[in-house]
């Protein structure tokens, strides 16, 4: 338990900096604008480029989810569990979320017309930029 | 033949899951099936009459497969009311299992998406989440239920673009009669509407028009046409909702205006406070009357609900005091 | 054999009590022994066949459950981690901790569509290489490969359900299966794979042939029971068995329990049945003794006393109110009976009063008096009718006495005066028949010895006439033999009248006979000797034989026996040509024989009967040679009869000589 307080505190204080961020995809998806990447998120928007769209968060106790979530979303996570109850009376499901940025990569490089958020710095080779933002 | 599927569905249900929250549903291995469910019971006082009531029962699922997805949602709708007044009290209880919804999506691109089945007419704010545990009060609007047809079965078109802010149109067309229409307001056979909705950041505005007739009568008045108006202004922990509706038939107003102006505020997490003012003319059937409710709601997580509500009327029989719980699954 | 039974009533209840009181118990002994180890046996097979349907369910029960697990695992929003390769190590975590919760022996993998093994249960297994192919090989989702229980599941994207992301393969060693079956002392199950000799559980050392989909089998020790298993398991048995002992325990204990109470159960029915048996039929043997000694002692008057109250009682009283009634009934009939004993009696000295009677007179009143005593009835009526037998004129007339009453009681009464009256009249004529005898006896003693005076004087004068005519010397040798003749025949005459006379007076029985001591032999050879001179005559050899006569005096009276002596000899001679004449004389016992044999003419069978009649001489070539009166023999026979003796005749036939015997009795 201590070593993952200890991670967890290193990384957020790493992302504590200023940091570059990305959306990201396996070159499978062109650029999107925020809006669409917002009603991507929110499975408002399921198809893009004739393809079903599959959005990946981090955990929600990821820091950098919270960013996406400001930079994006403008939901709190409380609003946004609600807005998720309220999807679920609609039929849509919440999108995926995955624990690590690694897992992150791991998943977009395999699924087409994935996208998700890491750090520009852990980008690959394998993955595209479908939109970047920093704060 | 609700009930079987129903049981199954039940079955499935309760074959128990992994880190279950509730609201979120359940998912049935393999197949392309998501479950969820919700209930809500409620009290009213109104005249000095009592009366309880277990009203919603639903089992809903649905699920995606591909560019296409679903929607079933079947209920008991008063499963029992027991009302006390002065002297006497009656019960009344309805076994039957009520289709509520039935439809199928396709999504044929990013803005373009298309429906078939019977669905909630996307037709202002409050009837896309016509349900007590997802809704801010316990009562409704008057302006829902009285100025158009709360259930379409028929198609939906709708073009929704995001490039900066989010604009849907949606069209509905129904050449039919209801699919199950005993809890629809009003039962049609016809219903050709469109809405216009504009979302930016907070704000969202709608437009609806439609006409529609009832197959219930045949009276000079079952063509009805109408048009809506809403507006939304929503934060972190406030929220403001406006209708405004009218409603005529054949050239003769049936309701003049029905308007409702709503805020809530979320002083606490849990805890949401609500002050709705409405105020509607009804000319056919010569009713007036405006009308405060105060309501508050306590979420100790958002499926979970219970609401408090106390009614003001200008009509002072329609004084009414409501409390429900309610919880989605 | 069976009259032992039917003889006896307590016999019969005792067999039956005993039978009744056996049956259920030998029955069920019988049952218990022979048939229930068999039927228990049975129902332990049965038994067991269901505890391994059982097993069986369970099982099959559990891998159904541990599919769904599989299927549950595979359906879950996590497995979209593979697409991670699992770096989060979500899954891995998910599958160690699923794996520990089930059991033992068990293992989990997720391959993703790469061949990686990016999950599992267990550390080893991770980042091996396996290729999908070889996962999916085998068409079913579950099946069995040695010992291990193998389940796959396809896993799809959640959020593209038509995508397949990778396999889970879950391992599961048949092993765990051990809860199910069972290893005690007594009993034992464990599953069995002929096909590669693999068990689960522990086996037993027996050794079984699956030849069946299920059979049992009766062993020394054991009962066993084996069963194909179902689904995947099919080429699996479960085997189930059971101590035999152990499981016919309560069978072997009963049987024992049974054979030691058998004893005294036995000795307690024999017990009660006797008790009862004999409880039962005392009452009857105490009936059949009583009554018994009621015959025996012909005391009718004695009472049967019954204690109980059952049917035998009421035959005891029923029996006592016949007994009454025949003893008063007896009593009377003794009473009557006494009284007509009496009254028979009084008849009958009525009847020898009547009969001593002498005369008419006396008869008739004396048998009034004794009638009227005897009946009581004063009012008797007497009629004497006299009958007349117009068929015999001569006969005398008897009279019929009637008595008679004025009136009759009944038709009995008027018998019995009847009968009196008829024995009255038979008196009466007995009287007059006697009187008239005893006269006509009178007349005829009075007679014979009238004529016997008469006849005998004349007759005497003519003899001594002629004797003295005959020593006239101046007779004539003619005249001389008219004389002789003269004075034979008037001998001859006076020897037929005595001897008529002797028969008549034997007849009236007026002869007498005087018995005084008599030398026999004396006699007897005094005859031989007067009659010799006849024989010498005649020139027959004459004996006389008395050699085996005992010399003694002798009771009779000697005049007539030589009168009957001289009769036979003479006899004998007389009838003798030629030969011999032979006399003996002996004694037999108390009887004295005078035997005389004659080798003369002899005399036929036929002549015999008629010779002792009275004037009968047997008509013969003799006949003119002889002369005789023919009472001779009659005569010496009713001499021989008053001596107390009899006179026979012997003959072997004519010309063969004849034998005549004279015995008398001392």
């Amino acid at each position: 338990m201590y070593p993952k307080i200890l991670f967890s505190i290193l990384l957020s204080m790493q992302l504590l900096q200023a940091g570059e961020y990305a959306i990201i995809s396996n070159k499978s998806i062109r650029t999107l604008s925020k809006s669409q990447i917002k009603a991507i998120y929110l499975k408002k928007l399921t198809i893009i480029d004739d393809k079903k769209i599959i959005p990946i968060n981090l955990d929600s106790r990821n820091i950098l989810r919270e960013k996406f979530n400001k930079e994006f979303l403008h939901i709190s996570l409380t609003k946004l569990k609600t807005y998720w109850i309220k999807q679920h009376y609609l039929g849509h499901r919440p999108p995926l979320s995955f624990k690590s940025q690694k897992s992150v990569k791991k998943f977009i490089e395999q699924v087409d017309a994935s996208i998700g958020y890491i750090e520009l710095k852990n980008i690959n080779k394998n993955l595209s930029i479908v939109y970047k933002w920093s704060d | 033949m609700y009930k079987i599927l129903i049981i199954l569905l039940l079955g499935f249900y309760l074959h128990a899951q992994d880190k279950y929250e509730l609201g979120n549903g359940v998912q049935i291995s393999s197949y392309p099936i998501y479950l969820g469910g919700y209930f809500s019971v409620d009290y009213r006082n109104m005249n000095n009459e009592n009366r309880y009531r277990l009203d919603d029962v639903a089992l809903l699922s649905y699920g995606n497969y591909d560019k296409f997805s679903y929607m079933a949602e079947v209920e008991y709708k008063q499963l029992y009311i027991k009302t006390y007044t002065q002297d006497t009290s009656f019960s009344s209880s309805d076994t039957n299992l009520y289709l509520e919804r039935l439809y199928a999506d396709y999504n044929y691109n990013e803005n373009y998406m298309f429906r078939v089945g019977k669905y909630n007419s996307p037709i202002g704010f409050w009837n896309l989440l016509p349900i007590n545990v997802l809704r801010d009060t316990t009562s409704f609007p008057y302006i829902i239920k009285n100025i158009f047809p709360d259930f379409t079965t028929g198609l939906n078109l709708s073009y929704t673009s995001f490039e900066n802010d989010e604009i849907k149109i949606n069209v509905m067309l129904q050449h039919n009669e209801d699919l199950d229409d005993n809890y629809n307001n009003y039962k049609i056979d016809a219903h050709y509407g469109f809405g216009i909705l504009y979302e930016k950041e907070q704000y969202s505005l709608k437009l609806n028009a439609g006409y529609f007739n009832r197959a219930d009568t045949q009276d000079i008045l079952k063509n009805r046409n109408y048009i809506l108006l809403s507006g939304k202004y929503e934060t972190e922990k406030f929220q403001l909702m406006s209708e405004l509706g009218y409603q005529s038939s054949k050239n003769k107003t049936t309701t003049p205006y029905s308007s409702y102006i709503q805020g809530s505020y979320r002083f606490r997490p849990k805890h949401l406070g609500v002050l709705r003012v409405e105020s509607y003319k009804n000319r056919l059937t010569n009713i007036k009357d405006s009308l405060a409710i105060f309501g508050y709601t306590y979420r100790p997580i958002y499926p979970i609900s219970f609401k408090s509500e106390y009614q003001f009327h200008s009509i002072k029989r329609e004084n009414k005091a409501l409390i429900s719980l309610s919880v989605m699954f | 054999m069976f009259d032992f039974f039917q003889k006896s009533l307590r016999n019969k209840l005792l067999l039956t009590f005993i039978f009744i009181g056996f049956l259920p118990f030998v029955t069920l002994l019988v049952y218990t022994i022979f048939l229930s180890e068999t039927k228990i046996a049975n129902k332990i097979i049965n038994e067991q066949f269901l505890k391994t349907d059982t097993i069986n369910r369970r099982i099959i029960n559990k891998v159904k459950a541990l599919k769904k697990e599989v299927d549950f695992l595979a359906s879950l929003d996590v497995m979209d981690e593979i697409l991670a390769d699992d770096i989060d190590k979500k899954i891995s975590r998910l599958l160690i901790q699923k794996s520990k919760d089930l059991s033992l022996n068990n293992s989990f993998i997720i391959v993703n569509k790469q061949d990686i093994v990016i999950a599992a249960s267990k550390k080893k297994d991770l980042l091996k290489k396996i290729k999908i192919k070889d996962i999916t090989q085998n068409k079913h989702e579950i099946y069995i490969k040695g010992k291990t229980l193998f389940i796959r599941n396809k896993i799809n994207a959640t959020f593209a359900k038509q995508q397949n992301i990778g396999y889970i393969m879950f391992k599961y060693s048949l092993n765990n299966f051990n809860i199910y079956l069972t290893n005690e002392l007594n009993k034992n199950s464990y599953i069995f794979n002929p096909k590669n000799k693999l068990f689960i559980g522990k086996e037993k050392d027996f050794i079984l042939k699956f030849n069946k989909d299920h059979d049992s089998i009766i062993s020394d020790k054991h009962l066993i029971v084996y069963k194909k298993m179902e689904k995947i398991f099919k080429n699996w048995y479960i085997v189930y068995s059971v101590k035999k002992d152990v499981a016919l325990e309560f069978l072997y204990d009963f049987i024992r329990f049974m054979l030691y109470i058998s004893i005294p159960i036995i000795l307690l029915i024999i017990y009660v049945s006797i008790k009862y048996a004999k409880g039962i039929v005392r009452p009857i043997e105490e009936l059949t003794y009583i009554t018994d000694s009621i015959t025996n002692t012909q005391n009718y008057s004695a009472k049967l006393s019954i204690n109980s109250k059952d049917e035998i009682a009421t035959l005891s009283n029923s029996f006592n109110d016949m007994l009454k009634t025949t003893s008063s009934a007896l009593a009377k009939l003794e009473e009557e009976n006494e009284l007509r004993l009496k009254r028979f009696i009084q008849l009958t000295e009525v009847f020898n009063t009547i009969i001593q009677t002498k005369s008419e007179e006396e008869c008739i009143n004396t048998s009034m008096q004794q009638i009227k005593l005897l009946t009581g009835e004063s009012e008797l009526s007497f009629v004497q009718k006299k009958l007349t037998d117009t068929t015999k004129p001569n006969l005398p007339l008897y009279t019929t006495v009637i008595l008679g009453l004025e009136k009759y009681d009944d038709e009995n009464e008027q018998k019995f005066y009847n009968s009196i009256g008829a024995m009255i009249t038979l008196q009466l004529d007995k009287i007059r028949l006697m009187d008239k005898t005893i006269s006509a006896s009178h007349a005829k003693s009075a007679f014979i010895s009238n004529m016997s005076h008469e006849l005998r004087t004349p007759l005497n004068a003519i003899i001594g006439s002629s004797q003295y005519m005959i020593t006239y010397e101046e007779l004539s040798d003619e005249q001389q033999d008219t004389m002789s003749n003269i004075e034979s025949s008037a001998h001859y005459l006076l020897k037929m009248i005595n001897e008529i006379l002797d028969i008549a007076k034997i007849e009236a029985g007026k002869m007498e006979t005087h018995f005084e001591k008599t030398d026999i032999l004396k006699l007897i050879t005094s005859t031989y000797n007067m009659l010799q001179p006849l024989a010498n005559d005649k020139s027959l050899i004459f004996e006389i034989e008395t050699n085996d006569f005992e010399n003694k005096l002798y009771d009779t009276d000697p005049k007539m026996f030589q009168q009957v002596v001289i009769n036979l000899v003479s006899n004998a001679i007389k009838f003798t040509e030629a030969g011999n004449v032979h006399i003996k004389l002996f004694n037999e016992k108390n009887t004295i024989f005078v035997k005389v044999q004659d080798s003369g003419i002899g005399i036929s069978q036929d002549d015999i009967k008629q010779l002792f009649n009275d004037f009968t001489q047997v008509e013969n070539i003799m006949q003119k040679k002889h002369k005789g009166t023919g009472l001779g023999l009659s005569l010496s026979k009713k001499i021989a009869h008053l001596l107390n003796g009899d006179v026979n005749i012997e003959s072997k036939g004519l010309n063969k000589g004849t034998t005549t015997i004279f015995t008398i009795k001392v």
